[in-house]
């Protein structure tokens, strides 16, 4: 079983990574394999959380998308990003810093691809209309909708898998990454105001086009927007309290996913199709992939490996974490996150089973293990803006830009993600550093 | 009721290598539904549709939505324009062209409309030259005629 196992998960990670066959249908095959060679029984793939699919991540991904899908609606993201660009008085680099803004903000509470989505439209538009290259200001998007997604449970997959493995609720990711994030936007958009602020210069006549916009005919839907707001809100507040009254974060998504649909005039069928079932099935696949790896054991063999490398202890990790974070911001930018952490996060229960003798979430969340989960989280989100190809949204904004007749090559995207991407990482140590091993607190 | 009986002779013949710029500034001047794009030998290639041309004048990136927070807007439709001046219509047609016979009857007609969710069919003879074009409105007028003739 060992070797049938790892031969699954070995050629479906390369032939994910080789992209020669989409990564849904590699990893749904994976799984159905991992059913038919009995590694995992399919009552363990069903039905065992450590073993089978997580069906937390699962629908809290699906209630989310249900929710966005119906706000998109509305109109009001196309409102805010014409708005933002009015507020910006049509000085190009302050455009690309308030949505660069926008994005981080929008990414940290909703999925990053569909933040990139709806705003990559009207960057292009507003390029446009000021005559400069829009290609600057759709990579911007897309590393911050990356950075922003960090901050918190629901923001990106990585965060969503590691909560649900390791117990944590929303506020533990506002209280440990949140400051994190915010001190790297800071810093970023220093060193992007260095690099761009000059460099950016349009006539006045075409700023006053973006002033003369209308962005208040934007809004379809007012009563629409008013039900999916309120909707929107209670369920970031249900988010915030979810520890407090022992609700999952997924059984907070549903409920506000439920409530909207059952308030919206829109027919179930449309919006359920809007769902994007290719990334919902490449979780499940994964989960059963993998858990046929746990069972098999070669995640402990694994672990294994890195308690030798790394020597973690009792009473420190320093080691484990430095490593963790580099290691996974440079695995991330060339490898899918999702994977990867899929991967990463069952090693980690492994390891803290060996250490501590113990996975109950108390253990899992001890002060020792704490610094490496957020620096697994730090360097898978962060390392997706590496490459192109790194994140989801990185992909999104090359084809839309493309198809706008702006090519973005891959080495385009290199100079502009790799350094920010070192950046960020390298930001992340320092905070780590500092938080866990010498401030304490 | 045949085809023959009630199509319409007056069709536009472009060459596949007649460009975007060239083609959209004659249009206030063109007759026909279609712009029907012909090999030296007179058989039809394609065709090009408005929906075609009004498709390449819009930025891709705008929906109605967004279109409605634009003041003016026309430096857009011109911008559009001038990047796709040079487009050949060979690039533009569409190749898999639905088309009817003069022989067909209206109610063959009648079917192939709704069927291909078109609004102008192209009529071309045996040799696979264009001859005229049927648009609903032509096959209605002559269904109406049949029917009301009948009462």
């Amino acid at each position: 079983m060992f070797w049938v196992s790892t031969a699954i998960f070995v050629i479906a990670y390369a032939v994910i990574c080789s992209e020669k066959i989409h990564k849904t249908k590699v990893a749904v095959f994976g799984a159905a394999l991992t059913l038919i060679c009995k590694v995992l029984s399919q009552h363990e793939a069903f039905h065992d959380i450590d073993l089978g699919v997580d069906w937390n991540v699962v629908f809290l991904l699906i209630s989310m998308m249900i929710i966005v899908n119906i706000m998109t609606k509305t109109g009001v993201f196309q409102y805010v990003a014409i708005k933002s660009a009015k507020l910006g008085r049509g000085n190009p680099f302050t455009i690309m810093a308030i949505f660069a803004v926008v994005t981080a903000v929008a990414s940290a509470f909703l999925d990053n691809v569909t933040t990139v989505l709806l705003l990559a439209p009207v960057t292009l538009l507003i390029a446009r209309e000021l005559e400069v290259d829009p290609v600057p200001y759709l990579i911007t998007e897309a590393l911050a909708s990356n950075i922003g997604g960090t901050a918190t449970l629901i923001g990106d997959p990585p965060n969503i898998m590691i909560a649900s493995k390791a117990g944590f609720d929303f506020m533990d990711f506002i209280v440990h990454l949140a400051p994190a994030i915010i001190v790297i936007m800071a810093v970023w958009l220093l060193v992007w105001k260095a690099l761009f602020g000059k460099r950016l210069h349009v006539r006045e006549e075409l700023k006053a086009r973006i002033m003369a916009m209308n962005e208040r005919e934007l809004i379809k839907d007012p009563a629409l927007l008013k039900k999916s707001g309120v909707v929107l809100g209670l369920t970031i507040l249900g988010f915030m309290l979810h520890g407090l009254f022992h609700y999952e974060p997924a059984t907070v998504a549903l409920m506000g996913a439920a409530t909207l649909l059952l308030l919206s005039d829109e027919e179930p069928h449309h919006i359920l199709a809007e769902v994007e079932w290719p990334t919902i099935f490449f979780f499940i696949g994964l989960f059963i992939i993998i858990g046929g790896t746990v069972k098999s054991g070669l995640i402990e063999w694994l672990s294994q490996q890195v308690i030798l490398l790394t020597g973690p202890t009792k009473e420190s990790m320093f080691t484990l974490s430095m490593v963790m974070v580099w290691f996974s911001g440079i695995a991330s930018a060339i490898v899918d996150n999702i994977p990867f952490v899929a991967t990463m996060n069952p090693l980690l229960v492994e390891l803290c089973q060996k250490v501590f003798g113990g996975t109950d979430p108390a253990t899992l969340q001890n002060p020792v293990m704490l610094p490496v989960w957020w620096a697994l989280a730090l360097g898978a989100c962060l390392g997706g803006n590496g490459t192109a190809i790194g994140a989801s949204a990185n992909v999104i904004v090359v084809g839309m830009s493309e198809k706008a007749g702006h090519r973005i090559s891959f080495v385009r995207f290199l100079k502009y993600g790799t350094p920010v991407m070192f950046l960020t990482v390298f930001l992340s140590t320092i905070y780590l550093w500092l938080r866990y091993y010498v401030l304490r607190f | 009721m045949l085809v023959s009986e009630i199509c319409r002779p007056e069709v536009t013949a472009i060459a596949p290598d007649e460009t975007l710029g060239h083609v959209l500034c004659l249009m206030a001047s063109i007759r026909s539904k279609l712009l029907y794009v012909v090999d030296g030998a007179g058989k039809l290639q394609g065709v090009v549709s408005s929906y075609d041309l009004l498709k390449v004048l819009l930025p891709e990136f705008l929906d109605a939505n967004l279109a409605k927070s634009v003041s003016g807007g026309d430096n857009l439709l011109v911008q559009a324009f001038s990047e796709h001046a040079d487009m050949k219509m060979s690039e533009l047609m569409t190749r898999k062209v639905v088309f009817c016979r003069p022989d067909d009857t209206v109610l063959e007609l009648n079917a192939l409309i709704l069927e291909s969710a078109v609004n102008v069919l192209p009529v071309v003879d045996a040799a696979g030259r264009i001859v005229g074009e049927v648009t609903r409105r032509d096959i209605l007028n002559a269904v109406a005629k049949i029917c009301c003739a009948s009462s």
